[in-house]
C-alpha cells in the first residue's frame, strides 16, 4: 500500500466528490433530510467511482487511500450533506476493521476483493437492548454448531441496516463467555432477517436511517473475525470513528461558517461605508472553526503516523485513548457552538427552511454529534483513565 | 468510588511507604546473602512478587472466579477485568512496591495479566 498515495490522482478524486456534492448530494439533501429517507443517488454514483473501496490497499483492489485521506473526503461530503458524509464515514470505518485485521484470515481477504468489485455498503450493529452504548459489552452470543453460527441481536440502532450489504455485529464470543469477550461477526445480509423494533424520527442525521432491528443470522464461521473485538476497537474502530467524525462535522461547520461569509460580505457590498457588525460575529466563529480543524489535524497526524509505523501497542496507551475521546469531546460541543453563531450571522434567512441560506439542517444535525455515543459515557471513561495517567502525553 | 478512598488518602497523607512495608519484595532482601544463582534468586522473587499481585487482585480486581484459580498468563479482562477495576489495582500495587507507572505502561497489556503486571513491575523497579 502506498500510504501517502498519489496526491495528483487524490486531487482529481476530491474535484469529482465536490462536482458530485454540488450537483447531486446537496440538492438531494433537503429531501433526504425531509423524508429521512438514505441518500440512494449520492451512493449509486458513489459506486460508480469505486469510492465505497478507498481504504482497501491497492493488493487487494481497493484504492489504496491514506486514512488522512480518507478523512478528507468526509469532510467534503460533510460541507453537502452531512447525513450521506456520516453514511459514508460510518462504511469506511468497518472497511477499516476489516482492511487492519484481516492478516490471518483469507475469508477477510477475499471479502475485501469481492466488496471493491460488487461495492457493498458495510453496517455495524454495536449497541444492544439491555446494554445500551457500551461497545465493550454484550449480551448476545455467536452460537457455532460444526462450520456453521448462528447469532441473534436485538439492536436498537443499526445506522442504514436495512440499505447494507453486510453488517459487522459485535457479539460475545460463546454462549459462556462474559459480556466483554466479544468478537465481531460479519453477517451477510442475504443470510438474515431483520424485524424492526424502532423508527428513525429524529431531530437531525435524518438520513442515516438509524431505525433498531431484530437481527437473526446465520452463515459460516469463518465470517467470524479470528481477533478479539477489544484489539479491533483499540487500535481501529475507537480512532477511525473519532477522525472521520470530526472530519464531517467539520465540513458541516464549515459551510454553515462558509453561508455566514456570504452574508456578512452582502452586507458590505450594500454599505461600502460602515462595515457590517456582523463581520467581528464573523471572526469569533472562524476562530472556533480553527481550533475545530486543529483538533482534528493533530489527532489524525498522530494516528496516520502511528499506522504507518506499526506500533501495535501504542494504540492501547490509556493517555492515547484520553486524546482520541478528546477529539470527539471537543469536536461535538464545538460544532453546536459554531452552528448557533452563524445562526446570528445569517439571521431570519438562516433560520428559515426553505431559503437558500438556511442553517436549520446545520444546527439540527449538529446536535446529534454529542449524542452519537454520548460525551458524557465517553467523559466518564476519560474520568476513570485521568486517575491513573501522570502527564497524560 | 468507594474502593478508591484508601489508597487515595495515603497518597494525600503524604505517607511514604515505610522500608518494612516494601522490604520483602525488594530484589535484593534477605536473598542477596545466600550463595544462589540469579536465577535461583529470581525466581524467588517472582514469586513473591506474584503473591502481592495476586493478593490486590483479590482485593480490587472483582472478577467472579477466584484470583488463585488463574494461570499467570490467563487474560484477565476476558475473565471480566473492567476499566474502573484496573484504576484501582493500579492506585494498590503502587502502594504496594512504592513505585510510579509511567505514562508508556499505562495501557491495556501491563493490566492484561498477572505475568505482564509481574513483568512491569520488575522493570519499573530495576530502573
Amino acid at each position: 500500500m502506498n500510504p501517502l498515495g498519489d496526491e495528483q490522482e487524490f486531487n482529481a478524486l476530491a474535484d469529482h466528490i465536490h462536482q458530485l456534492g454540488r450537483d447531486l448530494i446537496r440538492p438531494k439533501s433537503v429531501e433526504v433530510d425531509r423524508d429521512a429517507r438514505f441518500p440512494v443517488e449520492a451512493f449509486d454514483a458513489f459506486k460508480a467511482c469505486k469510492l465505497l473501496s478507498v481504504y482497501i490497499p491497492k493488493e487487494l483492489g481497493g484504492m489504496g487511500l491514506s486514512m488522512t485521506q480518507v478523512c478528507k473526503l468526509c469532510e467534503i461530503l460533510g460541507g453537502y450533506c452531512a447525513s450521506t458524509a456520516m453514511i459514508f464515514a460510518m462504511h469506511q470505518i468497518q472497511v477499516a476493521c476489516i482492511t487492519h485485521h484481516c492478516e490471518g484470515s483469507e475469508f477477510f481477504q477475499n471479502f475485501l476483493r469481492e466488496l471493491t468489485d460488487k461495492q457493498y455498503i458495510l453496517a455495524s450493529a454495536t449497541t444492544e437492548l439491555g446494554v445500551g452504548g457500551d461497545l465493550r459489552s454484550s449480551q448476545c452470543a455467536v452460537l457455532v454448531e460444526g462450520d456453521q453460527f448462528t447469532l441473534e441481536k436485538q439492536a436498537p440502532v443499526i445506522s442504514y441496516g436495512a440499505q447494507a450489504d453486510f453488517i459487522l455485529v459485535t457479539c460475545r464470543k460463546n454462549s459462556a463467555a462474559l459480556p466483554s469477550d466479544q468478537v465481531q461477526v460479519l453477517v451477510d445480509r442475504r443470510q438474515a432477517t431483520l424485524a424492526p423494533i424502532s423508527t428513525w424520527d429524529t431531530l437531525g442525521f435524518r438520513g442515516t436511517c438509524s431505525s433498531g432491528f431484530t437481527l437473526q443470522s446465520s452463515g459460516h464461521t469463518q465470517q467470524i473475525q479470528p481477533v478479539p473485538f477489544a484489539d479491533i476497537l483499540a487500535r481501529t474502530m475507537h480512532p477511525v470513528s473519532h477522525v472521520v467524525w470530526g472530519s464531517l462535522w467539520l465540513g458541516l461547520a464549515q459551510d454553515a461558517v462558509a453561508i455566514a461569509r456570504a452574508t456578512v460580505r452582502a452586507a458590505a457590498r450594500k454599505n461600502p461605508q460602515i462595515p457590517p457588525i456582523s463581520a467581528l460575529r464573523l471572526t469569533e466563529v472562524d476562530e472556533l472553526l480553527y481550533t475545530m480543524r486543529a483538533n482534528l489535524e493533530m489527532t489524525l497526524a498522530d494516528y496516520q503516523a502511528k499506522l504507518l509505523a506499526g506500533d501495535e501497542e501504542a494504540y492501547s496507551q490509556f493517555s492515547y485513548a484520553i486524546g482520541v475521546n478528546n477529539l470527539k469531546l471537543r469536536s461535538s460541543d464545538l460544532l453546536v457552538d459554531i452552528v448557533s453563531k452563524t445562526m446570528m450571522i445569517v439571521g431570519i434567512m438562516g433560520y428559515k427552511n426553505d431559503s437558500p441560506n438556511s442553517l436549520c439542517r446545520h444546527l439540527r444535525d449538529a446536535y446529534g454529534a454529542a449524542l452519537m455515543v454520548n460525551n458524557d459515557r465517553i467523559r466518564t471513561h476519560n474520568a476513570t483513565m485521568q486517575i491513573m495517567v501522570r502527564d497524560g502525553r | 468510588m468507594e474502593a478508591h478512598a484508601s489508597p487515595l488518602k495515603l497518597r494525600a497523607g503524604g505517607s511514604k511507604k515505610t522500608s518494612n512495608q516494601v522490604a520483602f519484595i525488594t530484589p535484593q532482601s534477605g536473598l542477596s546473602s545466600q550463595p544462589k544463582t540469579n536465577n535461583g534468586d529470581k525466581t524467588e522473587r517472582l514469586f513473591m512478587y506474584i503473591d502481592v499481585i495476586k493478593d490486590i487482585l483479590t482485593k480490587h480486581a472483582r472478577l467472579p472466579q477466584d484470583v488463585n484459580t488463574l494461570q499467570p498468563s490467563d487474560d484477565l479482562y476476558e475473565v471480566g477485568l473492567t476499566s474502573l477495576s484496573t484504576v484501582n489495582i493500579m492506585l494498590a500495587l503502587e502502594d504496594a512496591f512504592d513505585i510510579e507507572f509511567p505514562d508508556s505502561k499505562l495501557n491495556r497489556k501491563t493490566f492484561s495479566s498477572i505475568e505482564s503486571l509481574e513483568e512491569t513491575i520488575t522493570e519499573i523497579l530495576n530502573r
